[in-house]
């Protein structure tokens, strides 16, 4: 009962959450006097094919009414024009993508597999290389190992993900000729080619995140070999991996598991520049492209779409840490 | 086509081509003593994601990706070391004028047939047209549109109305009455719209992903932001299409890379990549790179002229009302840093412009009315701005000017040879649709000077000037940015666009094209050279005076 | 202020020390970290005295195309460094690397700087109110970091970059934005050691003494809280700068010609293989300094709390 009210009430709070995004989204632009309809007048620009333009776009009504359009939208789909050339763009609509002419969702949709199989293979990677130098760096205190292993992390939390790449790419693609430059296989198509093409991404992107969890898993996994109560077990004669691995890092992994969520979220941004630089048509590379041609449907859809990527990995994390600590399980 | 770059990029244009180093030369094929012959697969590596292949809906000029697919009217004659001009494409010739200029008639070629079998239409080239005026399918090249249906009243064909200032009194002919005389319309005639769509079809909004091919090539797959594939057309004719070599069996479209990778991978040279050709202008970080590796030099391509990149001078703001102001600007600029800030060195980026009709039009007369060194007289500057009143310079000027494209960079060049004459000036970059709005559509601009360029859609002088200079196109969306306001000069252009005679209309824009420099609404800085970057095994890549694109029609694989 | 109540027994008593006397014991605490500590003061100092070391060098900061060769790239070697030009010149302007340099550490220190101090205080009152007092005020906080961290905050730079005037200073923009979108991490780092914390018996025993919230938040929950905080704040600034250059690398960021080590950085990447000196002397100026940030951050951590000093 009082799982559900609480499963009940998050989620109450993430459709408030998608509506506060979309609604800042659209203020945000209602404010910017950009046009997107100039986008589809042509050139030369009349304003009477500017006009037309909007309002076929729906862009000739108030903001609010075009917020609430976009809304209904979602639920009841919507259609743009008239007659046999009329757009119907079916429920759930989020939003049609005048350039390209095909609905955002769909767009999307096609483009998902390519930024999760970026985003959770450098995500594994990352974890598991941070949080094992973390945890190693910490025991091995003050050794040679210690500070390479912290050096390592530093440059990686000082390089821009652009510089990274680009480094990334001249030296293993080019100089050493050792993967692929550029494009994507999906995965459905051939496994192996996939994780071919992805290893170099996989490993820029990790290079960059690792070093924040090694620094902070270190740094929790000191403060917590510190407590008394990995004291009382060391002194209860259990073995050093029973005190780190039952004890010390049930510990240190709450502060990780809370960067974790707020990282996954946000990796969409660090995907935008490795699917630029690697050739691969993910959503980042969506956004950035919609920013580019001022394509405001797109734009509006990936921002909802991250949010609510962002909104549901929140909640898990908090499911987490319930699970990690249960001194802070909510109720 | 304004700002090349970027907006190709968004219209799908992108296309790339550049001359070799040597102007005009043609390039030579790289491998050992083959040469292009039909037949081979053509990579082309785009930075761009998407391409519009619908052709209502592009901005594609005659040369580029689009003219694989689809046929116009008519269409242009490119080639190094000559001006181009216009040549019949699917009508038997270059349009029949009637009613001084008002009436414009054009007959199809015998036996033409679509990529399905299907003949090709006078009414297919109507309803074309008419589909380019149904809101769902603008966004398109639209010289067009306010001729044939004045103030856009016309609404598109899906309403079930014809456009009845299009005549089709046959399957062959086809007859135009325009709003008004026009003597360059059949230069309009070889705009995308001016495809065949075949007539009922094409409502569907994403007609674009597959659409119906007249021209060497069919659209076998697309992908947006990954790849497009383009196979043969089995009813197109070599003997019949001559505009066209169409020597590869295959196209292949890499959509989306990064433009330094695309560099990288042609300096490169290798596997598929020697079959490869960049779409995108090298950029001056490229170019200083490929200048290093002589194989990647012997592969470049750099066009011998290009858009006219120019410094507007607000003439209704401030003390730039005052002509003698705006002349003593002519005097300041350094265009040789301007030349070594676009490309490094003026050799790449273009020759030092004093006339706005850029080469390669028909009609251009060379001519400089403020003769100074390319590095500026900033002496002679000075002394122009004392003569006006203004002996210690003007001071808290602001430029703008965009925010990409090395445009940053080429105003802070600007903006310290306009300080040698104590000329002081603030840059503001704007992102593209802020520049648009801010500059383009306000009736009065808050800016001072502004820095872009200008690439006509059509190689006609008129191209260059009216949309640069007549009143009509000040604010709204027109790129009048120096708020240039002469009624004289504004009847001039009515009068050169409806003269029907080529070389009587030239003598026309040339004689405006002095008497608006005359009055220094904008001081012409270069005309900006494009490069492009190709693999060893493509050949016969050759860029015209104009435009400043590599011709897709005439590339291919080296045997 | 109600008195405060006895410390109870098992902590530390971390409140006496106060930061400053923490910092200075942090950098002399080894030869690195003296060595980082200098490196922060010099390049704080180039920052500063920017004008005065560029007019020492004799240069400013406008282009010249007498320094560079016939493509643009730099005359002379290694970038054309010289007496006249320390760090060489930029390839197509000619303008003094040293000078854009110098210049570009002030806006990049001030934006990198001024957006995590926004960020990290915005961050620990949030994160610690929501942690210790709970209820509909978490929900709230938490909630809103949600919104935040869903909210791609490039566009809404983009957005702001396009209506905000020509003479407004983009560098108070930038820490602004920057810092408001910033606090989030640090709230919700702050929050899960806040909850944990409000739990243990030190803290319950201090509000059953009657302690105060803020009394509560500055002796029991800060002193405990330093080291989460600094380890986050000195892990904040050279994301805030990465965010600067990325930000002005899509020319929303600082304008030019303001310099920036984000923009120079940018443009340098470009120019890797025939200039490689142009990225290499902003970018190692960037790497030494979030370096030096780094190491005094992690000294600074560890004598706030010695516990972890004491576990070899």
């Amino acid at each position: 009962m009082r799982t559900a009210r609480f499963v009940a009430t998050r989620f109450a709070g993430m459709l408030l959450v998608l509506f506060v995004v979309a609604f800042v989204t659209f203020v945000v632009f209602y404010v910017l006097p950009a046009d997107p309809a100039r986008m589809a007048c042509g050139r030369p620009c009349s304003p009477e094919g500017l006009q037309l333009a909007r309002e076929f776009m729906g862009y000739d009504v108030p903001w609010y009414r075009q917020f609430f359009d976009f809304l209904g939208g979602i639920f009841g789909g919507r259609t743009f024009g008239t007659g046999v050339a009329a757009i119907h763009c079916t429920a759930p609509c989020f939003g049609w993508d005048f350039q390209n002419n095909v609905d955002v969702l769909s767009e999307i949709g096609g483009r998902i597999e390519v930024s999760f199989s970026v985003a959770l293979g450098a995500a594994v990677i990352w974890i598991v290389l941070g949080v094992g130098l973390g945890v190693l760096s910490a025991l091995r205190r003050g050794t040679a190992v210690d500070r390479i292993t912290m050096a390592t992390a530093m440059a990686g939390v000082s390089m821009p993900a652009y510089l990274a790449g680009m480094i990334g790419i001249t030296i293993f693609a080019f100089a050493l000729d050792v993967v692929p430059k550029s494009g994507y296989v999906p995965l459905t198509e051939n496994p192996a080619q996939w994780a071919w093409h992805l290893v170099l991404p996989w490993f820029v992107l990790a290079f960059l995140h690792a070093a924040i969890y090694a620094r902070l898993t270190r740094g929790q996994m000191l403060e917590t070999l510190g407590e008394d109560y990995i004291r009382t077990a060391r002194a209860k004669g259990l073995t050093e991996r029973k005190v780190v691995g039952r004890h010390a890092l049930r510990n240190v992994l709450l502060p990780i598991v809370t960067v974790f969520g707020v990282d996954l979220g946000g990796l969409l941004a660090g995907t935008v520049i490795t699917e630029r630089i690697f050739g691969m048509a993910g959503v980042g590379r969506l956004l950035v492209d919609a920013i580019a041609s001022l394509n405001l449907p797109v734009l509006l859809g990936v921002t909802l779409f991250s949010a609510l990527l962002v909104t549901v990995l929140n909640f898990l994390v908090d499911l987490c840490y319930g699970a990690l600590d249960p001194r802070a399980r909510l109720v | 086509m304004k700002r090349g770059h970027w907006l190709s990029l968004v219209a799908g244009v992108t296309a790339a081509v550049t001359l070799l180093t040597a102007c005009g030369a043609n390039d030579t094929p790289a491998g050992p003593g083959g040469t292009v012959k039909p037949g081979g697969n053509l990579l082309l590596l785009n930075d761009g994601p998407s391409i519009t292949w619908d052709p209502a809906k592009s901005s594609n000029l005659v040369v580029t990706t689009l003219g694989l697919i689809h046929r116009r009217l008519t269409s242009w004659d490119v080639a190094p070391g000559k001006d181009t001009t216009i040549v019949p494409d699917l009508a038997t010739d270059t349009g029949r004028p009637g009613d001084g200029g008002k009436t414009w008639t054009f007959t199809l070629k015998d036996g033409l047939k679509y990529a399905d079998g299907t003949a090709i239409t006078s009414a297919d080239v109507k309803w074309g047209l008419e589909r380019s005026f149904a809101p769902a399918f603008s966004g398109g090249l639209a010289y067009h549109k306010d001729l044939l249906s004045p103030g856009l009243a016309y609404k598109g064909p899906f309403e079930g109305k014809e456009l009845d200032t299009i005549q089709t009194p046959d399957a062959k002919t086809i007859v135009f009455h325009l709003a008004r005389a026009y003597g360059d319309f059949n230069w309009v005639a070889s705009t995308p719209a001016f495809s065949p769509v075949p007539k009922g079809k094409g409502a569907e909004a994403n007609y674009g992903d597959h659409p119906v091919a007249s021209g060497p090539y069919q659209l076998q797959s697309y992908e947006r932001g990954k790849a497009a594939k383009l196979v043969r057309n089995p009813n197109w004719s070599r003997e019949e299409d001559t505009t066209r070599k169409a020597y590869a069996d295959t196209v292949d479209f890499e959509l989306g890379q990064d433009t330094s990778v695309i560099s990288k991978r042609l300096i490169d040279d290798t596997g598929k990549d020697r079959n490869a050709f960049g779409m995108s202008f090298a950029s001056p970080a490229q170019l200083a790179q490929i200048q290093s590796n002589a194989s990647a030099k012997s592969r470049l391509v750099t066009s011998e002229s290009g858009a006219l990149a120019y410094l507007s001078l607000n003439t209704q703001r401030g003390n730039l009302t005052n002509p003698k102001v705006r002349q003593a600007f002519q005097y300041a600029v350094d265009k040789a840093a301007y030349q070594v800030a676009s490309a490094g060195s003026a050799q790449l980026a273009g020759d030092v412009a004093t006339t706005l009709i850029t080469p390669g039009l028909q009609g251009r007369e060379q001519y400089d009315l403020y003769p100074a060194p390319p590095s500026g007289d900033p002496a002679k500057a000075k002394q122009l701005l004392a003569e006006a009143g203004f002996p210690n310079g003007l001071d808290g000027l602001v430029l703008a000017t965009h925010n990409e494209n090395g445009y940053p960079e080429k105003a802070a060049a600007i903006q310290a040879s306009l300080a040698r004459a104590n000329i002081k000036v603030t840059i503001k970059p704007l992102d593209e649709d802020t520049y648009t709005s801010e500059v383009d559509t306000k009736g009065l601009s808050d800016y001072d000077l502004t820095l872009t360029s200008w690439q006509p859609d059509i190689p006609s002088a008129n191209a260059n000037i009216q949309p640069l200079f007549q009143s009509t196109e000040i604010g709204n969306g027109g790129v009048n940015e120096s708020r240039y306001h002469n009624p004289d000069v504004d009847r001039l252009i009515t009068e050169a666009q409806a003269t029907v005679d080529p070389a009587e209309a030239g003598k026309k824009w040339a004689a405006l094209d002095k008497k608006i420099l005359a009055d220094s609404p904008v001081v012409p800085l270069i005309y900006t050279r494009n490069s492009f970057l190709h693999g060893s095994q493509v050949g016969d890549v050759q860029i015209g005076r104009f435009p400043a694109y590599v011709d897709y029609r005439k590339f291919g694989i080296v045997q | 202020m109600v008195n405060p109540p006895p410390t109870p027994t098992g902590v530390p008593a971390l409140a006496a020390r106060s930061l400053p006397a923490a910092v200075w014991r942090a950098v002399r605490s080894g030869r690195w970290t003296s060595v980082c500590a200098l490196l922060i003061v010099v390049i704080v100092l180039l920052a500063a005295g920017a004008d005065l070391f560029v007019l020492l060098e004799g240069q400013d900061l406008v282009p010249d195309i007498a320094t560079l060769g016939p493509t643009g790239l730099p005359a002379g070697a290694l970038g054309g460094v010289s007496g006249a030009h320390w760090f060489g010149v930029e390839p197509l302007t000619g303008v003094d690397l040293f000078a854009l340099v110098a210049h570009g550490a002030r806006t990049s220190l001030l934006v990198g700087l001024g957006a995590t101090v926004l960020g990290t205080v915005l961050g620990v009152l949030l994160g610690v109110s929501a942690g210790y007092l709970g209820g509909w005020w978490d929900r709230l906080v938490t909630w809103t970091a949600d919104v935040i961290l869903g909210f791609p905050y490039l566009i809404f730079m983009i957005a702001l970059g396009a209506v905000l005037p020509v003479d407004f200073p983009r560098q108070v923009t930038l820490i602004v934005v920057l810092g408001l979108f910033g606090w989030p991490r640090v709230a919700r780092i702050v929050r899960a050691q806040a909850l944990t914390l409000a739990k243990r018996d030190f803290v319950a025993a201090a509000r059953v003494m009657g302690g105060g919230p803020w009394h509560v938040f500055t002796k029991e929950l800060l002193p405990n809280l330093w080291a989460p905080i600094i380890v986050v704040a000195s892990l904040s600034i050279p994301s805030m700068i990465g965010n600067e250059a990325a930000l002005s690398f899509l020319g929303v960021g600082v304008l030019p010609p303001t310099p920036s080590w984000g923009r120079t950085i940018s443009a340098a990447i470009d120019f890797f293989e025939t200039d490689p000196m142009y990225l290499v002397f902003p970018g190692l100026l960037l790497f030494l300094i979030t370096l030096a940030f780094n190491v005094v951050g992690d000294a600074i951590r560890d004598t706030l709390d010695p516990r972890s000093g004491s576990v070899a």
